[in-house]
């Protein structure tokens, strides 16, 4: 371990401990973003650690958006963007090299608890073109405006509300199919 | 969530789209105003709202952090993490001990599977060329045939090679790790007559490499990826922040690379004087950036300092997402000249993976032409549809030429990979289609490209040839991967030799 080296400051002024604590922060909405994504929790953690590396080597080089130039808001919104792209990427590779459209990829549920409706919610997710997801996710769970959106995904806000539009749509027919209806439950 | 009882009026199908975005401040005044008038004679549409309301409420329920869970990784684990890749990708190969002459070894098999974006199209065909190889009864009789042992179920495959002399050389790649939720990078170092891979710990997938001399080159790969090679350790230089694709050195202090840009760090085109890696500007023409077209260079011939071409595509701004587009790139043509990139050509519906200058006036770019269609009826996803694309650059203009490479129709794919030119009448053009399950070469004697005898391999489903690096007219070397028929992904390594192609091994 060379912990001490990593303590050194960054050309930005960013040291270890103040990254780590920004990571700390970040961690939860970034990991429940991928698993959104993915669809599965061990592989959003490995992604997740690579996009921490990405961020740590901007950091050590004082690149944008860690030259000091950015406020926090900033800095999580390029932790989104390296984090979509690790799992547009992984996706892409998953389905060459498995010969696999995405839809039939089998999705891990570990990541929740029994509830049949989180289910039915990950499952109707997972049957969003990646892209769609990220906008949902982005924009509902996460709070992101359609412009912050637009920029982590690499795409205008105008696209970003077609999107959006469209995945709200798809879910909410896909939910609708996969979850057993409220008030039906409510009367067992 | 309740059944939607309410019977939808005509009138309803117009605010469908905007029933989503109504609790998203994303309407316009209009927008608002008139969706406000409907919902209040609409009993179908409030239904519909308060539907998107619930799910919106179960989608935060499902994806907010619960109180008091323990987060994914402990702060400890954090520091590990970058602690772990804080010199990563430093990777450090051993100085490389000069090995006795000995037998060549049996082909390093660990695993291949391609630089991502590079190899799309041809493993797209490639997967086709498995489901159409399926249902084929026996192949044709085999000659040259080779075996290679593989590692079961590893995946590892080489995307380019550079010689430094007839005698010494290196390629790239990289293998799979995990459940292929990541790939390192791959070197193999050929000298004293055989190719063995280097022990090195890379981080990332590498897609290309251009070397010097014996004791100086450099490689770059996905991240941002830019390895230096001193003579005695593979280190990274520096990150460009974006996959790369390709490099190209014309001297120790001048290099050129290509690859991706999406509008958030750096460009596609960045550019080394000798000391450091900057990114260059783009053609303000082609949009790259806030409005959601994608750059993605694939190929690069540079002449000069001051001159040279990049090839690659254009990726619109679409529906859908970039995983599964739904409107093909457009192939672009990059020409630097007078201390600027720029656009000299567009094809609507086009990649182009390959461009290769043998002077500053005759040239050849390859790649496809891309036609998406749907998968499956109600499905957004689409399937590329690649016929082989071939130009000629001469009298100062890209013309598009009669492609040498066939498939019998339009189901099938084809596409090229690779050209090479050596000089005007000695070039090279890689290319697979369907239904072979392995590449087409050509060769050019500077009028008519002639498609040359390759290898086959056994146990294999599918193979493609990526790069080419050729020492002379006589010999050369090629590399790519093959599926055997396990799907298990294997390096391979083709040598030319006073003109037959012939797969390496032991």
């Amino acid at each position: 371990m060379r912990m001490t080296n990593l303590t050194t400051s960054s050309a930005a002024g960013f040291s270890l401990e103040a990254f780590t604590d920004l990571l700390e922060r970040c961690q939860w909405p970034l990991f429940t973003f991928l698993c959104g994504i993915v669809g599965d929790d061990e592989q959003a953690r490995d992604l997740m650690q690579d996009a921490f590396c990405d961020a740590w080597r901007t950091v050590q080089r004082g690149g944008a958006p860690f030259d000091g130039s950015s406020e926090e808001a900033g800095l999580r919104r390029w932790l989104f963007h390296v984090a979509y792209n690790r799992a547009i990427s992984a996706l892409r590779r998953r389905r060459l090299i498995q010969w696999l459209p995405l839809e039939h990829v089998t999705i891990a549920f570990s990541f929740e608890d029994q509830l049949a409706e989180h289910h039915a919610l990950r499952a109707a997710l997972a049957s969003l073109a990646p892209a769609d997801a990220a906008c949902l996710l982005l924009i509902i769970v996460q709070g992101f405006t359609a412009a912050e959106t637009g920029q982590i995904i690499g795409a205008s806000p105008q696209a970003v509300a077609k999107r959006l539009s469209r995945a709200k749509q798809r879910l909410r027919d896909a939910y609708l199919a996969h979850n057993p209806q409220p008030e039906e439950r409510s009367r067992l | 969530m309740s059944q939607n009882h309410h019977q939808p009026s005509p009138a309803c199908a117009a605010f469908a789209p905007l029933l989503p975005l109504a609790s998203h401040d994303l309407l316009s005044e209009a927008e608002d105003t008139s969706l406000r008038a409907h919902l209040a004679t609409c009993a179908h549409c409030r239904a519909a709202l308060a539907d998107y309301d619930h799910v919106e409420a179960a989608l935060r329920s499902t994806f907010a952090p619960r109180q008091g869970a323990v987060p994914p990784f402990s702060r400890e684990e954090i520091m590990q993490i970058l602690d772990h890749r804080d010199d990563h990708p430093v990777p450090v190969v051993p100085p490389v001990p000069t090995l006795p002459q000995r037998k060549p070894r049996r082909l390093v098999t660990r695993l291949a599977a391609l630089a991502a974006v590079l190899v799309l199209a041809v493993l797209t065909a490639s997967i086709f060329s498995i489901y159409t190889y399926k249902n084929k009864t026996a192949g044709p009789a085999q000659q040259n045939t080779v075996s290679t042992t593989p590692v079961p179920g590893s995946q590892t495959s080489l995307a380019d090679i550079s010689m430094v002399s007839a005698t010494e050389g290196w390629a790239v790649g990289e293998t799979a790790v995990g459940n292929a939720t990541h790939f390192d990078g791959v070197l193999m170092h050929y000298q004293n007559g055989a190719w063995s891979r280097v022990n090195v710990s890379i981080k990332e997938g590498l897609n290309s490499i251009s070397m010097i001399s014996a004791t100086d080159g450099w490689a770059v790969g996905d991240a941002g990826l830019l390895l230096h090679y001193d003579g005695q350790t593979w280190k990274q230089a520096a990150s460009a922040q974006t996959n790369l694709h390709r490099i190209q050195m014309l001297s120790a202090t001048e290099g050129w690379a290509v690859g991706e840009y999406t509008g958030f760090d750096g460009s596609a085109i960045w550019h080394y004087n000798g000391h450091t890696w900057t990114p260059q500007p783009l053609p303000a023409s082609l949009n790259v950036g806030n409005q959601g077209n994608w750059l993605q260079l694939f190929g690069l011939s540079m002449l000069s300092p001051t001159e040279g071409w990049a090839a690659g595509s254009l990726v619109p701004n679409q529906p859908g997402d970039t995983t599964y587009p739904t409107i093909p790139p457009n192939a672009i043509i990059l020409h630097y000249t007078g201390g600027q990139w720029v656009v000299d050509k567009i094809i609507q519906g086009a990649t182009l993976r390959s461009v290769s200058m043998s002077s500053a006036d005759d040239g050849w770019a390859a790649g496809e032409n891309d036609l998406y269609v749907p998968s499956n009826a109600g499905e957004p996803h689409t399937i590329a549809e690649n016929s082989p694309l071939l130009l000629h650059y001469k009298q100062g203009q890209w013309v598009q030429v009669a492609s040498p490479l066939n498939t019998p129709d339009s189901r099938y794919n084809g596409t090229f990979s690779q050209v090479a030119l050596r000089s005007a009448s000695d070039g090279w053009l890689v290319g697979g289609s369907e239904p072979e399950p392995g590449p087409t070469l050509f060769h050019y004697d500077g009028t008519t490209w002639r498609a040359v005898k390759v290898p086959t391999i056994k146990d294999t489903k599918v193979w493609g040839i990526y790069n080419l690096a050729m020492t002379s007219a006589t010999e050369g070397w090629g590399v790519g991967l093959r599926f055997t028929n396990s799907d298990t992904v294997t390096p391979v390594i083709l040598h030319y030799l006073n003109g037959t192609w012939s797969v390496y091994q032991s």
